[in-house]
């Protein structure tokens, strides 16, 4: 809790302890074993709790898509929220499943005298934006580094673009309302 | 407000009085009526106002997809905050439309014996990602029951992935805060 006796009086209540944010402008390429997991080019929020029951709120948003030009019909993308190397909140299926097709084939094509420029339902490169919140409870004071990592359900090149994270500590009140998960904390 | 005056000097200001998040992680598939709004797997958050004038803040994030395998060119998705029950914000038309095609057709497919794996530009199931960040004042301190509802435009099978909501009571410093 943030705010306590200030004089006779009891001041309690609930306060933004602190407030971190991380930016990648511009683009960054996971063209390496796109299928695995990878901080988004090692971008870190490190924060230090002051309270043990404080929540950490986080939020984060970015553009993702294909960047191989290649066409595909099953990628999907995933991104996690990692809190000292432990994964906290996953989020499945951003974007996909890409409309593909052949460009050039009988009906349609440079072969085709009568519709050369038909083309058959394809495309790549698809791009989607991506935002998540989260929030939990570390019930601890030692410092937590803060990380978003993405993936591909492939191993294809894929870019993030303007990636921006902002992580705040909240000095939560729980004498007077409860605060906190309705999963595990305000039952 | 959260904050008054505690001895001749004025605290004022904004607080966070509550903050109250639930998840649902995985899956959850609607299956049932899908065109009518359904909760998230019956998560709801309920906060109870300690302030008259308090802003209840709410953010969700999730992604949703089509799981019916079946080509369609018209379904959108949509998203909705309930508040104890009424519609407090919707954010529609989310996805759509997919790209469709035919399966079979005289280039490709199973009649054609040189290309019978060629599909022509179609594609199902497709997922987006999604979110809401909304406020509002309810003006009472009266339990406020928030929940996410989803449906489909169409009666067609769909599934919610990952899903995250809060809920916060904000203690307003300013008279002038809240709805332009």
């Amino acid at each position: 809790m943030a705010l306590h006796k200030i004089t006779k009086k009891s001041l309690k209540g609930s306060m933004l302890v602190q407030f971190k944010y991380v930016e990648r402008e511009g683009t960054w390429t996971h063209a390496s074993s796109s299928n695995s997991f990878l901080t988004i080019d090692g971008k870190q929020i490190l924060m230090t709790p002051q309270f043990p029951d404080s929540i950490m709120e986080t939020s984060c948003q970015f553009s993702i898509g294909d960047s191989t030009g290649a066409q595909n019909h099953t990628d999907t993308f995933l991104t996690r929220l990692m809190c000292n190397g432990s994964e906290e909140y996953l989020q499945q299926d951003m974007t996909g499943l890409t409309p593909y097709g052949t460009a050039f084939i009988h009906t349609g094509g440079r072969n085709d005298r009568v519709s050369p420029t038909r083309r058959v339902g394809h495309v790549t490169n698809v791009r989607t934006s991506v935002a998540f919140t989260h929030a939990y409870i570390p019930r601890t004071t030692n410092q937590i580094t803060f990380e978003v990592q993405v993936r591909c359900t492939a191993d294809r090149d894929f870019q993030v673009k303007d990636f921006f994270m902002i992580c705040k500590e909240i000095g939560i009140p729980e004498d007077r309302v409860k605060s906190g998960s309705v999963n595990t904390d305000v039952p | 407000m959260a904050l008054t005056r505690v001895t001749k000097h004025i605290v004022h200001g904004s607080l966070l009085v509550q903050f109250k998040y639930v998840e649902n992680e995985g899956n959850w598939d609607l299956t049932g009526s899908q065109n009518v709004y359904t909760k998230v797997n019956n998560k709801n958050i309920v906060l109870t106002p300690q302030y008259a004038d308090s802003i209840l803040e709410n953010s969700a994030s999730a992604t949703i997809r089509d799981i019916s395998g079946s080509q369609n060119i018209t379904d959108t998705y949509s998203i909705g905050l309930h508040v104890n029950g009424s519609l407090e914000y919707e954010e529609s038309t989310i996805g759509g439309f997919t790209p469709y095609g035919n399966n079979y057709i005289h280039t490709g497919g199973r009649n054609d014996r040189i290309a019978p794996t060629r599909r022509h530009g179609h594609i199902t199931n497709m997922s987006h990602s999604l979110g809401l960040s909304h406020a509002f004042t309810p003006g009472t301190t009266n339990a406020q029951d928030c929940d996410v509802r989803v449906k489909n435009s169409t009666t067609r099978n769909i599934r919610v992935r990952d899903f995250f909501f809060i809920a916060k009571e904000i203690s307003i410093g300013l008279p002038s805060s809240g709805a332009q």
